[in-house]
């Protein structure tokens, strides 16, 4: 009967569910907040959101078993050494505090928000009506859209175009003001407007370069996919090398090294492109997350240390080996008062620290190999910012 | 009204500065920009660049705006006194008090006539308040020629109510005595209550030989109660004067009627109709005080 219970509560601890233990938990840790840490100072965590209210966050969204552990974990990174970790593993430090959302912390990925089916846009060509085309055309005002546009008043500049890409007589002028809109769009950082300027007044003399802005578009905005599928509609020879180095972009910042560099020639006339066929990734460093939770297993911190972070390594050691020596001193001398309270809570202390720390190691690793990308696509990125990548919109 | 405008703002493509004025009346900053950049690129003048930079600041494009305003001081220096004042606001009211401080700096240098120089100080001072540095306000009020002000804010700078050293002593021998002795009596008793705990917990325990437990209790508790009041003494000590202070200035401030008048010197000389308010402003101005009293606990 007991053991069912026990399985009972286990249970809706792991689900998350409003079970009492749950609600203590959470209750304890307000008590903690409101009377006890205010006694210990200003600044007495290292982190934001800070420790006990990472560990509350943690409890109400993963449940009491896995969101102490989650918890447990951070009180064993929260010490002084944590600040040296500050843009390599941590999102810098804002009003003086390190800044470590519990976003961060899960050993599983989020499903991406990018569906899976997608479709190439089609670009339909434009149908002017015929009264507009016998119009009077007034005074074209592409001189006054051009001077907004070189001096980087990108929003002023695109409603400039627009007003001459409906106004002019001039077929060529009009489109070439359609897509001067959408670059400007671009550069302004509106990039749904962008689409759809490009989308809307593309005619079918520049239906492929058009496309080339809507990838950019949508590659603005971080859909890599989407943009590889915008990009491989294009025919346009002249637009050949834009394409490629932009399809190449895209798996670079899909971190996909290999694949990226092998669309780029080692032998190319360009030495950027050779440069960028270099970086296949090979030698890239990289920590097995398995290898450092074994590590962490059989001696507490060597899994952080393995990946890089000696600080937390030895402090997460430290707090395992101490209250595992409290709970081997309670179980050694059971002839002292309470000694049955001290070892079950020095005991439990102890090995939730102890899969805390397993946890680390496993995240430790996967901030290594996810900073050591970073650096990596950082390295092919300064390359890939001095390619010139814009259209000549000239007709 | 403002459908008439924008059927014409539809329809225009000539440059008519009139239509941007009529639009700026209206309160539709950004559009009224763009006609003023429309007829700027017919004929540059600098009156037309100092309204430009004006519907841009309220339009909240800052840098294009210090940009307009600055070539409107290059292109007539005798305007230069309006337009960089009305900058300087601008970026005070976004609270880049850095950036408002230099352009009145820069101002400074070439002004010579000397009421315009003491407005300036005084601007200058308001800012230094608002950055918190209370001598340098006290001496740019000198500059001025405000000694009362200026004496004011000295005193108000000595002004040192409670001792944190003082605080830091009491709370080192009384864990608890310095936060009561700064005001905050809730806090103090509880650090008494704390730290008595944990040291009479510490005593029974060593007391019955439970020297590992005894340990344990002194250092995760008892050692980060006493240090922890300590700190808490010194920082509501602080907080304490820095409150103190902060309520005689905002009386200083609201008694002599500090606050500058940024835009009314613009806005007499174009013969634009706008209220200070079509300036957006950052936290400290709408508060109508220069600066924020810090939180007392997170």
């Amino acid at each position: 009967m007991r053991i069912l219970l026990v399985i009972c509560i286990a249970v809706a601890g792991a689900g998350g569910f409003y079970d009492p233990l749950t609600i203590g938990s959470e209750w304890l840790i307000n008590g903690y907040k409101t009377v006890v840490s205010p006694l210990q100072g200003r600044n007495m965590c290292n982190f934001w959101p800070t420790c006990s209210q990472f560990m509350k966050q943690a409890i109400h969204t993963y449940g009491l078993f896995p969101g102490s552990i989650i918890g447990a974990e951070r009180l064993m990174r929260c010490h002084t050494i944590s600040w040296s970790y500050y843009d390599k593993y941590y999102f810098g430090i804002s009003h003086n505090r390190l800044q470590d959302p519990l976003e961060n912390h899960l050993v599983w990925q989020l499903p991406s928000a990018e569906p899976e089916n997608l479709t190439v846009i089609a670009i339909e060509p434009e149908h002017v009506p015929a009264s507009q085309k016998t119009q009077p055309a007034p005074i074209s005002n592409l001189g006054f859209a051009n001077h907004l546009y070189t001096t980087e008043d990108y929003p002023r500049a695109a409603t400039e175009y627009l007003r001459v890409s409906f106004t002019d007589t001039n077929q060529a002028v009009r489109t070439y003001a359609g897509l001067m809109a959408g670059e400007s769009f671009l550069k302004a950082g509106k990039y749904e407007h962008a689409r759809t300027a490009f989308h809307k007044l593309a005619t079918p003399a520049s239906i492929d370069i058009a496309r080339f802005g809507i990838a950019r578009a949508w590659f603005a905005q971080g859909r890599y996919k989407r943009t590889r599928m915008v990009l491989d509609s294009i025919d346009d020879h002249k637009l050949a090398y834009q394409r490629h180095a932009l399809t190449g972009w895209t798996l670079f910042k899909e971190q996909q090294f290999a694949q990226a560099s092998s669309l780029f020639k080692p032998d190319s006339t360009d030495s950027l492109l050779s440069a960028l066929a270099m970086l296949d990734g090979r030698d890239l460093p990289t920590r097995n997350r398995l290898a450092g939770s074994l590590l962490s297993a059989i001696v507490p911190g060597a899994g952080q240390l393995y990946a890089g972070r000696a600080g937390d390594g030895a402090y997460s050691f430290l707090t395992v080996a101490g209250t595992g020596l409290l709970t081997y001193w309670f179980a050694a001398h059971p002839d002292k008062d309470n000694t049955r309270i001290k070892l079950s809570v020095s005991g439990t202390l102890t090995a939730l620290f102890y899969i805390a720390n397993i946890y680390g190691a496993n995240i430790a690793a996967r901030d290594y190999n996810r900073f050591h990308k970073r650096k990596y696509l950082a390295r092919a990125e300064q390359i890939l910012h001095r390619l010139k990548l814009e259209p000549d919109y000239m007709p | 009204m403002n459908l008439n405008i924008l059927l014409l703002l539809v329809i225009s493509t000539v440059a008519r500065p009139e239509l941007g004025d009529s639009l700026f009346n209206c309160g539709l900053y950004a559009a009224a920009a763009t006609e003023y950049k429309r007829a700027l690129f017919d004929k540059e003048t600098a009156y037309l660049q100092l309204k430009t930079g004006l519907s841009l600041g309220a339009a909240d494009e800052l840098e294009k705006a210090a940009d307009a305003l600055h070539r409107a001081g290059e292109l007539y220096p005798h305007i230069s006194y309006e337009s960089g004042l009305a900058l300087s606001g601008m970026f005070a009211q976004k609270g880049q008090i850095d950036r408002a401080r230099l352009e009145l700096l820069d101002l400074l240098i070439f002004t010579r006539d000397s009421v315009r120089k003491a407005e300036l100080n005084s601007d200058i001072a308001w800012l230094e308040l608002a950055s918190n540095d209370l001598a340098q306000a006290g001496s740019a009020y000198d500059k001025a020629g405000r000694a009362d002000i200026s004496t004011e804010i000295y005193r108000i700078e000595r002004l040192h109510r409670k001792n944190p050293t003082i605080a830091a002593i009491l709370s080192s021998f009384i864990p608890g005595a310095g936060e009561i002795y700064a005001g905050r009596y809730q806090t103090g008793l509880l650090s008494i209550l704390a730290t008595g705990g944990s040291a009479a917990g510490v005593y029974y325990a060593a007391h019955s030989d439970n020297w590992v437990t005894a340990t344990v209790l002194f250092s995760v508790l008892f050692l980060r109660f006493y240090n922890g009041s300590r700190q808490n003494a010194v920082d509501f000590t602080n907080d304490f004067n820095l409150a103190q202070q902060h309520q005689r200035l905002y009386q200083l401030i609201s008694n002599k009627n500090l606050k500058p008048d940024w835009f009314s010197p613009a806005r007499k000389l174009t013969g634009l109709n706008f209220p200070q308010t079509a300036f957006p402003s950052g936290l400290w101005e709408k508060a109508d005080r220069p600066v924020l009293l810090p939180s007392p606990h997170e």
